[in-house]
């Protein structure tokens, strides 16, 4: 099967957009959520959810991050496959001009 | 524990609000996993290999750790929503005390306790005192009784909150979650809700973004989550038309030897009308949703042929209200969206319904899960009823296993040949309804023998037919319902044609009537009101 290089680093390009886009998105939600506990004291669920609310913060941006990481991993991937691809092409053609043929590869 | 002090300072409106937040950040989360879904399944068309495979593996974690935090920021909402509700009625309670206190008279101190506080003269009558005694104690209990439904309510949620699943749990593999679905054993629409309830909230979450046509389409799963499934459902036909129109035009532009143009201009002319056919529907979904009354769930999409499609106004797992209304002959997925056609007469009777009983909430479903004859000769036949029956059953009996809350009233309402449609189903199965309407039903959809009787479960049974309507001359599929020997309670819908019952003032009052089971106010032809 044929690798189609650009439609896979914009697949790339989209997956590690939504990891970046989370990231900023959770941060900018968050004071709407830590507005819960304020005038709420004495209740143990406030607390909870405060502990909750941080810890799901943390994890949710942690998978964001990592999403962005997979992402570059594909695309430095097909970089790298295009670029073996483009060498051995190139030295293909070269081995059969060598040889005296002429067809293109 | 929450004592009086903090009660009375507390602010439900910010725990409403943060709620509101988490639920609305759960949305998006999802929408987020969508994204990751959408480009992980273009993959494998772009790139086959080691890097590619473990590129998917890795997107379908994230995809996965996203639907996880989708269904516990949901959890969290849910769990913070429904402390705010329990905060609410303590201070109603503690409001209820003050007010009490004021009345005895009594005082209520910083700390909550409560003492006497007698007038001078009271103090010289025994009675009085007594009075005020027992007073200052029902306003003690009182202000005990709210910070009981207070400390109640924060204990509840605290455990919620202590058993959301976080995104950093084990993920489910593609294979895993397969094994999730629903076996051979699981059939009936109680057992579909069985299974579904012994799922964990992200699997199902990842169910739904991952096999939308499986979970979209299965009777005993709430309809919020059938909605979710239905849309992502719509989203991918759209996308898959989308990029096979793009595929298609690039062939014709190609035009290589051989290619067969006219088959390709035919699919492509096919899936555009397809396209047509889905964004109408849609669109027609966000207008009724735009007025600003209840919103529409998404219940059934299936493109396929006439296409079938169930649209609910009003999530129907919390209503104590249902209908479900069965249109007729020439109904198809094209045409449930027309102005004055069926999603609107949905609609009327949802609002309708719920300006007659404002105090309850009113769901009314559009049925079209059969295909409905496409013409007056087809509609002389049963097969489209007797096709559709089972379907129409279950559906009405998941309606039952899915509900929230108390039982509901429900109605199974059937237009034209929809009306024979209904009536053959509770003739045929024990629909668990509690009124059947029979509107300008061609027959019951029993045979000439058959009654009102014979339904299963004993519901009520209604019919008219109005005036200036022929249909009701017609006793193609079974006695005719309006009659006096078919036993039915005959109401009034005016003089209209036979698509008049929705625009005539009447029809519509006795009909939202019947829904609310206001049926001591249902008229009869004839009657003056």
């Amino acid at each position: 099967m044929e690798i189609r290089y650009a439609e896979v680093r914009d697949c790339a390009r989209k997956v590690g957009a939504v990891g970046e886009e989370v990231r900023e998105f959770l941060d900018r939600a968050r004071s709407g959520l830590d507005a819960a506990a304020e005038g709420n004291e004495g209740f143990t669920a406030v607390d909870a959810f405060r502990d909750v609310a941080e810890k799901l913060h943390r994890q949710s941006t942690a998978v964001g991050d990592n999403t962005v990481k997979s992402a570059a991993a594909l695309a430095a991937a097909a970089d790298d496959h295009e670029r073996t691809d483009l060498y051995v092409r190139g030295e293909l053609a070269k081995t059969r001009e060598a040889l005296g043929d002429a067809s293109p590869v | 524990m929450v004592d009086y002090r903090q009660l009375r300072a507390a602010d439900p409106a910010r725990l409403e609000g943060a709620g509101s937040k988490a639920a609305s950040i759960s949305r998006d989360l999802d929408s987020f996993a969508e994204d990751v879904r959408a480009q992980r399944r273009k993959l494998p068309g772009l790139w086959q290999g080691q890097d590619a495979a473990e590129a998917q593996t890795a997107f379908a974690g994230h995809q996965r750790d996203y639907e996880q935090a989708t269904s516990a920021y949901e959890a969290v909402g849910n769990a913070l929503t429904e402390l705010a509700a329990g905060v609410v009625h303590a201070k109603k309670l503690l409001d209820q005390a003050h007010e009490m206190a004021a009345s005895v008279p009594a005082v209520i101190r910083s700390d909550g306790s409560v003492v006497a506080d007698p007038p001078p003269e009271a103090r010289k009558s025994d009675g009085w005192m007594a009075s005020i005694a027992k007073g200052t104690e029902a306003v003690a209990a009182k202000i005990a009784e709210a910070l009981k439904v207070a400390n109640e309510a924060d204990s509840r949620a605290k455990e919620k909150l202590a058993s959301v699943g976080m995104p950093d749990a084990p993920s489910l593999s593609d294979a895993d979650l397969a094994r999730k679905l629903p076996g051979a054993d699981v059939d009936t629409p109680a057992e579909v809700n069985a299974w579904w309830k012994s799922l964990t909230p992200a699997e199902r979450e990842a169910l739904k973004n991952e096999y939308p046509e499986r979970i979209g389409d299965l009777d005993g799963v709430p309809a919020k989550d059938r909605d979710d499934a239905n849309r992502l459902k719509l989203d991918d036909r759209r996308q898959a038309i989308d990029d096979r129109v793009r595929q298609i035009d690039g062939e014709l532009a190609n035009n290589r030897p051989g290619l067969d143009e006219d088959a390709l201009a035919e699919e492509r002319r096919e899936l555009l009308g397809e396209r047509a056919v889905l964004d109408k529907l849609e669109n027609r979904l966000d207008e009724v949703d735009a007025r600003g009354g209840e919103k529409t769930f998404l219940l059934k999409i299936d493109p396929t042929g006439d296409g079938k499609a169930i649209v609910a106004v009003g999530d129907p797992d919390k209503a104590d209200n249902i209908v479900t209304y069965v249109p007729g002959t020439t109904t198809d997925l094209g045409n449930i969206g027309d102005d004055g056609s069926d999603i609107d007469r949905t609609a009327i009777m949802q609002t309708d319904a719920a300006a007659l009983d404002p105090g309850k909430k009113t769901s009314s479903i559009l049925w079209l899960g059969y295909d409905a004859p496409d013409d007056l000769a087809a509609a002389n036949q049963p097969g489209h009823f007797r096709s559709g029956a089972e379907d129409l059953a279950n559906f009405q009996t998941g309606l039952r296993d899915t509900h929230d809350g108390g039982r509901s009233n429900n109605t199974l309402l059937g237009h034209s040949y929809g009306g024979s449609t209904v009536g053959h189903t509770a003739d045929r199965y024990d629909t668990k309804i509690d009124n059947l309407v029979h509107v300008a039903s061609p027959g019951g959809g029993q045979g000439l023998g058959g009654d009102a009787g014979d339904y299963r479960g004993g519901p009520k049974v209604w019919a008219t037919n109005a005036g200036g309507d022929w249909v009701g001359d017609l006793p193609v599929h079974g006695t005719t319902p309006e009659t006096s020997r078919f036993g039915s309670r005959v109401f009034d819908s005016g003089d209209g044609g036979h698509s008049d019952y929705w625009s005539t003032q009447v029809s519509r009052d006795n009909i939202a009537r019947i829904i609310t089971g206001r049926h001591d106010e249902v008229t009869a032809p004839g009657d003056t009101t």
